[in-house]
């Protein structure tokens, strides 16, 4: 095995170690203290729940995902959105930023009632909520990041007159990448959390629902068994955000750019090395 | 000279923060003719970066006028090549495309743009990077780049506030070599900001001298050095004679001591 692979591999191996430690923890915890089980199940009850209703927990589980999902991309969308214009027109920003605080400010929780008189029992309100939740965090990393960019690199677009949507797209927004994905890994935790508060307050499917409907019969599994799911679903979704990340900026751990060279390029290259064999003769 | 100055400046004066701000420039009369490289030389804080901004058009004078082929500054000039003292490159973008940003900015990139970018990347040294990312770059390859970033679209105006400043001795002298070289190709205007005496002598066909508090030039030098310029001209008499003078004209302003 090369050195790479190893590293690898141990690179992999440490946080499964962390997760069994805790796993083992536990479950010398409910043996040693003998901890019933209505109150805290043995791991290896929590397992057994799991598997004797593998297909309808995997329908909960992806429920409550895609409400999480949808609510994260409508507030990546409009967060980043809000960002930039709150960021190129300080006008805007006067009026707008005060106003999206204040809002912010309302706890999501208390709002969620009302969701459900304007949306109904499905799954949209259970999304504006997840929005609602994630969207703040984007707004201010995002904008944050807009904000970031040295001042001698605005001096310079500015001496080389670049326009305002060049400016943005070729120098802000890259930019702002390392803080937007900041936002965007919070904003996808608070989604899933926004996804719960939602099925909370009304739902007939998803691991929110789940959660309440054993709270209500004391069977403390199966909660446990939804809190796993939703434990390792928000490491899932916040890998997928650090995959996302790692592709978007290749600068920072790459040296070279993988590209295919441009015609001109290639045209540059053959007339330098024809002009270097002349000059041998 | 006959010919008309191509940047001229009377009486200029840059007061920063209100009436009762800094007084950065006052009184700042200077005409430079098309071809000149022209040394601004002077302590930090002389306002010799603030001159070099007000001809970019990246601030404005609060007194005076101020003209750059003919025309008041009131935006930075149509084909204008500007360096740093930080090089600025984006980190995103690797070396060709940092320096085809001016045209990118001016428009869009063409054949001729890539085929002048790799031909100036060649000139110094940098033909087998065009595709790494700056980081992966020395400090003196990355204000290599910077310079080619500079000379992409021929600017007949190139300014350059302390562009080697943070770069270690002989790096600086290579490239002190590489921008002279350069010039003697296009015979640009260039206005360079510096503060080393030797810099500015090795590279200008003229050094003018900043005081500070307000910052006015004081002294004007038109240094007798051959055209095509070696670093073994730093250890002439010819040379040193021009640094004395230049020394004791910081001797005089109470910057140096002994």
């Amino acid at each position: 095995m090369s050195e790479k692979t190893l590293k690898a591999l141990r690179r992999m191996a440490l946080p499964v170690l962390g997760a069994a430690s805790f796993l083992l923890l536990w479950d010398l915890v409910v043996r040693l203290f003998h901890v019933p089980d209505y109150l805290i199940p043995a791991p290896q009850a929590v397992y057994e729940e799991l598997v004797s209703f593998p297909v309808w927990y995997a329908q909960q589980s992806l429920y409550t995902a895609a409400v999480a999902l949808a609510g994260f991309v409508g507030a990546a969308v409009f967060g980043f959105l809000f960002a930039v214009i709150i960021t190129e027109s300080p006008l805007l920003d006067r009026i707008f930023f005060p106003l999206f605080i204040a809002l912010n400010s309302v706890p999501k929780v208390a709002i969620a009632p009302l969701f459900l008189i304007w949306f109904g029992t499905g799954a949209i309100p259970k999304v504006a909520i997840a929005f609602l939740i994630a969207v703040f965090a984007v707004v201010i990393d995002s904008a944050l990041g807009l904000r970031s960019v040295h001042p001698d690199v605005l001096d310079l677009a500015k001496a080389l007159r670049g326009s305002r949507l060049k400016v943005l797209l070729r120098v802000k927004l890259f930019a702002a990448l390392p803080s937007i994905f900041a936002g965007l890994k919070v904003a996808m935790s608070l989604a899933l959390v926004g996804a719960i508060v939602g099925e909370f307050v009304s739902s007939q499917s998803g691991l929110g629902q789940v959660i309440l409907g054993a709270q209500g019969t004391f069977d403390t599994a199966r909660v446990f068994a939804a809190l796993a799911i939703l434990a390792v679903m928000g490491v899932a979704l916040i890998g997928v955000v650090d995959i996302a990340e790692h592709l978007a900026m290749p600068w920072r751990h790459s040296t070279v750019r993988r590209t295919r060279p441009r015609k001109a390029e290639v045209a540059e290259a053959e007339a330098w090395q024809a002009a270097a064999l002349a000059r041998g003769k | 000279m006959l010919a008309l100055p191509f940047i001229s400046a009377r009486q200029v004066a840059k007061r920063f923060g209100g009436k009762a701000g800094v007084l950065a420039l006052d009184g700042v009369n200077l005409d430079i003719h098309p071809g000149e490289f022209v040394s601004l030389l002077g302590p930090s804080g002389c306002g010799k970066s603030t001159f070099l901004r007000c001809l970019a058009g990246l601030e404005t004078p609060s007194g005076g006028t101020l003209t750059v082929g003919g025309a008041a500054v009131t935006a930075p000039p149509a084909q204008l090549g500007i360096a740093l003292q930080r090089d600025a490159l984006l980190e995103w973008l690797d070396v060709l495309d940092n320096v085809l940003l001016p045209a990118d900015f001016g428009g869009q990139v063409q054949d001729h743009h890539v085929t002048r970018a790799i031909e100036l990347l060649r000139m110094v040294g940098l033909a087998d990077f065009l595709h790494a990312y700056p980081r992966a770059l020395s400090g003196g390859m990355r204000q290599r780049v910077a310079i080619c970033r500079a000379l992409l679209l021929d600017p007949p105006l190139l300014l350059m506030d302390e562009p080697f400043g943070a770069l270690d001795a002989l790096t600086r002298d290579q490239l002190n070599v590489d921008l002279h070289r350069l010039w003697l190709r296009r015979r640009m205007t260039v206005v360079f900001v510096t503060h080393s005496i030797s810099e500015a002598l090795f590279l200008s066909t003229r050094v003018v001298v900043f005081t500070p508090r307000p910052g006015r030039p004081v002294d004007d030098l038109l240094p007798e050095f051959p055209e095509h310029r070696r670093l073994a001209l730093r250890e002439t008499p010819e040379f040193g004679g021009y640094v004395q003078r230049l020394r004791g004209q910081f001797e005089a302003m109470g910057l140096i001591h002994e």
